[in-house]
């Protein structure tokens, strides 16, 4: 599994870093809005998730995990988010190039 | 998957959530469409990594991961690599090590070309210093069809995958 930590569902698999091939860590599932968007939009939607996951933790918890996600509970931040996405990307034009895999 | 979490930001935002299923070209329909919207807050994506990361950098898009901003994330979604119960390794180092053996003799099953799986599977390739073969196929459901099937030997997959495993587990 190419995470940092074993899943809490999966707990009995290994990861791949832990095996001695250190793939990197897998990317995840976001709601996104258009980078032109306002800040006052982004801050309500922004806002709804944050409290729907306070308000919500079991629940969410629950329907990620019916979809093999391992939660992140509290969500982290936006900021957070993009860098990570940034990071992974990077990550993957690396394999890409390495590999010969561009198809554009 | 979008709706089962969105329907919970309901009561916070005071309006309902509709959520539209948009296939196709991996999740790049929908992104594009998204992309493509007034950006008033009543468009939004919801999106795993194949649509954002890695089709705009390996196939052509009109749109890039810098036209949107995340809200944050709340489920990291990983990739598994999967062998028959019954099959001949029992570990990881025992498949590396037959694929170091017998190159490109292993089939490796992923849920598209150049979908996160492949990636994974490439990348996991690249460290391990071994070659396999790898079998594209239309969605994790039927990469994870075909190992039970025993057309591929392994399996890279994530998600839905996992619920396949589960009903045939439940099934016994």
């Amino acid at each position: 599994m190419n995470t940092n930590q074993r899943a809490e569902q999966h707990a009995q698999i290994p990861t791949f870093k832990e095996l001695g091939y250190p793939i990197s860590p897998s990317g995840g599932y976001s709601f996104y809005i258009q980078k032109d968007a306002p800040k006052a939009v982004f801050e309500k939607l922004s806002d709804a998730q944050k409290e729907a996951f306070e308000r919500y933790p079991g629940e969410i918890k629950v329907n990620l995990l019916k979809f093999e996600l391992i939660p992140e509970i509290p969500p982290c931040s936006s900021q957070e988010a993009f860098r990570r996405l940034i990071q992974a990307r990077d990550e993957i034009i690396k394999t890409a190039r390495e590999r010969g895999l561009f198809e554009k | 998957m979008s709706r089962l979490i969105a329907d919970k930001f309901v009561e916070f935002l005071g309006q309902p959530i509709i959520s539209v299923h948009k296939p196709g070209g991996g999740g790049s329909l929908a992104a594009s469409f998204a992309a493509k919207a007034k950006p008033d807050g009543y468009t939004i994506l919801f999106a795993g990594t194949s649509p954002i990361l890695i089709n705009p950098v390996l196939k052509k898009t009109d749109y890039k991961i810098e036209d949107f901003i995340p809200l944050g994330m709340g489920g990291d979604n990983p990739n598994r690599l999967s062998v028959k119960k019954d099959s001949r390794w029992k570990t990881l180092r025992d498949f590396v090590e037959e694929a170091k053996k017998s190159p490109a003799k292993l089939m490796v099953a992923s849920y598209g070309k150049f979908s996160f799986s492949h990636l994974v599977l490439e990348q996991l390739s690249q460290v391990a210093n071994i070659q396999v073969t790898h079998v594209s196929f239309k969605g994790a459901a039927e990469a994870m069809t075909n190992l039970l099937g025993g057309h591929v030997d392994a399996a890279m997959t994530s998600g839905v995958a996992g619920m396949i495993r589960r009903r045939f587990a439940s099934r016994r």
